[in-house]
């Protein structure tokens, strides 16, 4: 582990798009710092996930620098590439946990890679895991078996199994009750107090991302708008920023359909 | 409807649902130029209703106005993005079709990209399987094993019972031709080369393309489109050598064994056609069975089957990895594993007739 306060990620001028001319990114620079959690918010279609899987070296930027963990993910070749993400965690929307495995060979199955670790040390790592995220007596259950909440805490437990430096999330509380959703950020918030990992979480639930963040990235149409802590977001004035943040519809829109009511019905 | 006066088009209805709406629209249809449209009966609207009237602003514009409309109804409205659905061009609800040229452009280009990973995949294989063992490199085995049991083993009853029934079907339909040269015995020879050389490989390559290819494009697809592909490569697991090279590696490996075992077994099947059915003696069945085989032929039967797994297993490999969308996706990537690897199978064994010809074997 580095010093706090250093960079971790460091993005300058990405840009990205899937083969066609529509830019999904465009220009966009972010720095997030060794052991803060940062959140990347914005409407759906806005390109954070697309971002999140540029940072985790999925997708390859067309243009631009992005380092992560000092590596420039863009000149990742396949050995250094493997290397490089067993540094990183991440949890997908759905949790991505592989069906046809129970829940403890899901998480067992990064540990198995290292053929050093004794297979009772990978038992014992999988249930204090599991029962980090409050996962307990679920190792022989198929994933399929699980609720939707259950499922993204086996796969925060599954991100967590390697003590990864950084800490990826893509819509970690999508889909779940308002309790359900609370609860796995008090799980990401109790992670973080304990391990110091570096987070960077991609949502479009703004209770979660006040809660979580300490800085917060608002994205929209592929561009950065704005960047700072929760209370800077809240005041900030862009009114694009307003619109997704307060959730309120922008004064461009809302005069168009004012308008449109003030003309035509008496 | 209420009997309208010039202009004015009044709503016939307490509520404005779908089908009041219906009627407005093709009142104000007959009425060129500008229009009134009295909504002040109506006390309660479905949000079908609402979106007529938001059809209505689409197609007149500024030529119709409202009346009478409640406060609940502007309400409503205001709380849309109502200019945006009113100016859109298209609201985008079906699927644009492509132009015929980008359509078949993009099919090119991912014929090709297809092809590049296809044998970027064989390679693999190649790797895996010649030098691998040498570098001590460690394989999968338990997931190979696995994978064998499922493509080989549990293929053997059906692939031994369309084996003994073609060994059926070869053995009447040739002891019916032979018998009018009064060389029925020889049914014998035809049953034994027809089938290690040519049926057992192919039949039995049609039947895994049909049993394992398609579940291979088809785990491989749904793991992809599930994220469980991209959760690999994120644990620092190689895809490839985790999920698919066991998968091909069986696939390889159990086909030369299947088709041994159906040449056996559709020998056996034509044999007790001809013996107890065409009534040729056992020993001569027997004897024609041993003089027209050779190892030769076993081998260059296995020799096609081996190529053929490995060709089937790419095939549902490449598909399942280059999916795109969701269910769609995998279904068309499993139908077409299977059609692809049948023209492969079928081009790869005219190839192999031509070789083995010209080589006089």
């Amino acid at each position: 582990m580095g010093r706090a306060g250093e960079p971790v990620v460091e993005v300058a001028g990405l840009r990205f798009s899937y083969g066609d001319d529509r830019l999904v990114l465009d220009d966009v620079d972010l720095e997030v710092r060794r052991g803060e959690i940062v959140t990347i918010m914005g409407p759906s279609g806005c390109g954070k996930t697309t971002l999140l899987r540029v940072l985790v070296g999925l997708e390859l930027p067309d243009g631009g620098s992005v380092r992560v963990l000092g590596q420039e993910v863009g000149d990742l070749d396949e050995d250094t590439a493997d290397r490089f993400r067993r540094r990183v965690g991440m949890c997908f929307q759905f949790g991505a946990l592989l069906n046809s495995l129970t829940v403890g060979d899901n998480l067992a199955l990064p540990l198995r890679e290292d053929a050093r670790l004794p297979e009772d040390l990978v038992s014992v790592i999988v249930r204090s895991r599991l029962a980090q995220v409050g996962l307990q007596g679920v190792e022989a259950k198929l994933p399929n078996e699980l609720s939707g909440g259950m499922k993204k805490r086996a796969g925060l437990a599954r991100a967590l199994v390697l003590d990864p430096e950084l800490l990826f999330f893509d819509e970690p509380t999508s889909g779940l009750d308002p309790v359900t959703a609370a609860g796995l950020d008090r799980t990401i918030l109790d992670v973080r107090r304990r391990t110091a990992t570096t987070m960077v979480v991609v949502t479009h639930d703004l209770p979660s991302a006040f809660t979580i963040s300490d800085r917060i990235v608002v994205l929209i149409a592929g561009r950065i708008r704005a960047i700072g802590a929760p209370k800077e977001i809240e005041a900030c004035d862009d009114p694009a920023v307003v619109e997704f943040v307060r959730r309120r519809a922008s004064a461009a829109a809302s005069d168009g359909g004012e308008a449109i009511i003030a003309r035509q019905f008496d | 409807m209420e009997q309208p006066r010039d202009g004015v088009v009044g709503i016939g209805r307490d509520r404005l649902d779908l089908e009041a709406a219906l009627e407005l629209d093709r009142e104000v249809a007959a009425r060129p130029g500008p229009v009134v449209v009295d909504l002040a009966r109506a006390t309660s609207f479905t949000g079908a209703g609402a979106a007529a009237l938001i059809h209505l602003l689409r197609e007149r514009g500024t030529e119709v106005r409202f009346r009478g409309a409640s406060e609940d109804l502007k309400r409503y409205l205001r709380e849309l993005p109502l200019s945006e659905i009113v100016a859109a061009d298209c609201l985008g609800c079906g699927i644009e079709e492509e132009p015929l040229l980008a359509t078949a452009g993009g099919g090119f280009f991912e014929l090709v990209a297809a092809a590049r990973y296809f044998v970027a995949l064989g390679l693999e294989l190649a790797y895996w399987t010649v030098l691998a063992p040498f570098r001590g490199v460690k394989l999968r085995f338990g997931k190979l094993v696995t994978e064998l049991n499922r493509i080989g083993v549990d293929a053997i009853p059906i692939v031994g019972l369309i084996a003994a029934l073609m060994g059926v079907i070869l053995a009447l339909n040739s002891a019916g031709q032979l018998r009018a040269y009064g060389a029925e015995k020889y049914t014998a020879n035809l049953v034994g080369i027809a089938l290690t050389r040519e049926l057992a490989p192919v039949i039995t390559a049609i039947l895994v393309a049909g049993r394992s290819g398609s579940a291979i494009a088809a785990e491989i697809a749904t793991m992809n489109v599930s994220d469980e592909v991209d959760a690999l490569r994120v644990m620092g697991i190689n895809p490839r050598a985790f999920l698919l090279v066991p998968k091909l590696l069986a696939i390889t490996l159990a086909m030369p064994v299947l088709v041994v075992l159906s040449s056996l077994v559709g020998i056996a099947g034509g044999f007790v056609v001809a013996v107890f059915g065409l009534h040729i003696p056992f020993e001569v069945y027997w004897e024609q069975t041993i003089r027209a085989l050779h190892v030769q032929d076993l081998v260059l039967g296995s020799a096609k089957a081996l190529v053929f797994g490995a060709l089937i297993g790419l095939t549902g490999c490449t598909l399942g990895m280059r999916v795109k969308g969701g269910a769609t996706g995998v279904g068309r990537v499993t139908t077409t594993a299977v059609v692809t690897s049948y023209v492969l199978v079928i081009l790869a064994n005219t190839f192999f007739t031509l070789v083995f010809f010209m080589a006089g074997w």
